[in-house]
């Protein structure tokens, strides 16, 4: 709520009655509650509490905690092993941080505003910045010191005036960095342009006129050459965006299509010629008081698949794959009879983002109520059937060579983890040799949560596992994050150095490297 | 509300006109209505600014009851409307800040233009309806102010 609308309850002539339908909004504006605690508020003092509660015995909540400063600063970090001197350039990592405030916690973990982390690489030295990413909703409710705006998965205030979704961007899922901006990339709404160097927020992303304010996925694929290929969905319109921009940034073409079937898309992969949507069968049902309680699984539908023309971005085609809930794709490419390859991780349901991901926040985790992640890669045949085989089980963030993205590859990198571990991250990486069939791994240990690692290309390095594995953990037992790097070819001997940072950042989502020119 | 609709009733014909109409019901007051509209950013353009008495004229911006085209002079802007009547009265206007007579939009129908409805209304995901817009106008002269919102982020 403004200033004006103070203003407008004294001197409006409908200002009594509006202030009686309105109470709670204009207790919360003079910082009391004047009519009682709204359920929503509760809920969230519930959630706070219990979370409190686990923290003093579950180690992994660590994870899911704010961060102990709004800004991080290590310049130099120390490093155990030696570090690639060749390595040159900044990872950046995106992820929800900002979880709790003044003693209320959100419903889900995909929730809290977003933080970014840098990492500067350079003559085998790393230093560390992590910044809170101050988005409109950001500055707004660190003034007011408390929560005011609807997120993902708790509804907050149920009078709050949201006049779109930029008014409730947390900008928390992933980087895109370009030639001097960094944008960090949500998926309701806009993307959110920050300094490369000192991580200050410039603002709101807008490409143009016509697309000023539309969703921008988390999830943007860079071709080899540089051309940066995206799509957006809007499923309370019922819409789906795909842009084609620029390796300069200027956006090129932009298409607006009827999602059919309206589901929740996160992700989605790019061939040579083509763009792929697969729309999981996590299909938009009854407005409920949250975004994600919106959504309904239907597990005997198929998931959709809906292919775009590069050149034009129309839709030229579709196809079926059996109905399973995914995030992530790795790569994908096209053979030359047009039949479609590539590969991704997803669970046989959709409960971990309907209810697990709520359970963390309280500090509630059950091994047995998990619903394991498996990593298939799928063939769709040129008359439209898709079969999924399985290449690895237990695994997330697929990553591989960005100089191959629409292009054959040959290797897969992902997160990894034991079916039976006690702790609900990740402990480990995984290496898949599709040529081959095999499979690596290296396991960190349960007192680690490994976040997504990335791979970076040795610098005129000749294949996809010349160069090195680049990724974070979070040390469950002392607090600690660290980052790792491994030689690529070899994963399985462990990383090569590690730089460990004298706090934990929250555990994030998706990051990426920007290789210094 | 749908997004789609958004633009559809907030768009305005190009009327350029300060004076309202007369009401010929003979039982209504007559009243006036002083309206400020604050917060404008860019000091470019027109506030289009249109006022309606009932929920169909509202919902589908046609019978007017006032209308006004105000070249923005500053931050804060004022136009005036006689001839109007005693009763509910909404308001719906935008800042046309490019000149083209319409409210801008995104490929899905959002403004991207700044806009504003009476009574405090709050918009949510689509404009607020005729019920959250409207207040009452007294008899005699009225003061109402409204302070330009935009999209969002």
């Amino acid at each position: 709520m403004t200033e004006f609308s103070r203003r407008n309850f004294l001197t409006s002539s409908g200002a009594l009655a509006l202030m009686a339908s309105q109470l709670n909004v204009v207790g919360a504006l003079a910082g009391e509650v004047t009519a009682g605690l709204s359920a929503e508020r509760a809920l969230m003092r519930d959630i706070y509490e219990a979370f409190q509660a686990a923290a003093e015995t579950q180690p992994w909540t660590r994870g899911l905690a704010n961060p102990i400063s709004s800004r991080l600063e290590t310049p130099i970090v120390p490093i155990e092993g030696q570090w690639p001197q060749e390595m040159a350039g900044v990872f950046y990592r995106n992820g929800p941080a900002q979880h709790e405030r003044a003693g209320e916690r959100y419903a889900h973990w995909f929730d809290g505003d977003g933080m970014i982390q840098s990492y500067q690489i350079g003559d085998g030295t790393v230093a560390h910045l992590g910044r809170m990413i101050e988005t409109p909703k950001y500055k707004a409710e660190e003034m007011a010191g408390r929560f005011l705006r609807p997120a993902f998965g708790t509804a907050v205030d149920l009078q709050a005036g949201v006049r779109s979704a930029d008014d409730i961007n947390v900008a928390n899922i992933s980087v895109l960095p370009m030639h001097d901006e960094l944008l960090a990339l949500w998926e309701g709404g806009s993307a959110t342009s920050m300094d490369l160097d000192t991580l200050a927020t410039n603002g709101r992303k807008i490409w143009s006129a016509e697309t000023n304010g539309l969703p921008f996925s988390a999830h943007c694929k860079t071709d080899p050459d540089g051309t940066i290929w995206n799509f957006g969905t809007s499923n309370f319109s019922g819409q789906l965006v795909v842009y084609h921009i620029s390796p300069t940034g200027q956006l090129l073409n932009v298409k607006l299509h009827a999602l059919e079937p309206n589901g929740m898309v996160h992700d989605f992969i790019v061939t040579e010629r083509h763009l792929i949507v697969l729309v999981p069968p996590l299909r938009l049902d009854q407005p409920q008081s949250t975004f994600i309680d919106a959504f309904s699984w239907q597990g005997n539908e198929p998931s959709a698949g809906l292919v775009f023309d590069k050149e034009t971005l129309s839709l030229q085609r579709r196809f079926e794959l059996e109905g399973d809930f995914h995030f992530h794709f790795g790569n994908a490419w096209e053979e030359a009879d047009g039949t479609l390859m590539f590969d991704y991780c997803a669970s046989n349901d959709a409960s971990f983002v309907k209810q697990n991901a709520q359970g963390l926040m309280r500090g509630s985790y059950d091994p047995a109520g998990d619903a394991p992640t498996h990593h298939y890669q799928v063939t769709v045949s040129p008359n439209g059937t898709g079969v999924r085989e399985l290449i690895g089980e237990n695994a997330e963030f697929p990553r591989m060579d960005p100089r191959l993205v629409g292009l054959r590859n040959r290797f897969i990198y992902s997160v990894w983890r034991h079916e039976s571990s006690e702790s609900p991250f990740h402990h480990g990486i995984a290496k898949v040799d599709l040529t081959r069939g095999t499979r690596q791994t290296f396991d960190y240990g349960s007192t680690i949560a490994a976040e997504e690692h990335v791979f970076i290309p040795r610098p005129g390095g000749m294949d996809d596992q010349d160069g090195w594995l680049l990724g974070t953990t979070l040390n469950m037992e002392n607090g600690t994050t660290s980052l790792n790097v491994f030689n690529a070819s070899h994963i399985a001997d462990g990383p090569i150095a590690s730089a460990r940072l004298p706090y934990a950042t929250p555990l994030g989502f998706h990051g990426a490297f920007k290789q210094m020119t | 509300m749908k997004l789609t609709n958004f633009a559809r009733t907030v768009c305005l014909l190009p009327i350029i006109s300060m004076a309202g109409f007369f009401a010929p019901d003979a039982m209504a007051a007559e009243a006036t209505l002083e309206l400020t509209v604050d917060g404008i950013s860019t000091l470019e353009g027109q506030i289009a600014i249109v006022v309606f008495a009932d929920s169909e004229g509202y919902e589908t911006s046609s019978n007017p009851i006032g209308r006004a085209m105000v070249e923005v002079y500053g931050n804060t802007i004022t136009a005036h409307f006689d001839g109007l009547e005693s009763g509910p009265c909404a308001i719906k206007l935008f800042h046309d800040v490019n000149n083209n007579g319409e409210l801008d939009k995104n490929l899905i129908g959002m403004p991207t233009e700044p806009f504003g409805f009476s009574n405090g209304a709050v918009v949510r995901f689509g404009p607020p309806s005729f019920e959250a817009s409207t207040f009452t106008l007294g008899e005699g002269d009225n003061r109402h102010q409204i302070t330009l919102t935009s999209m969002g982020g």
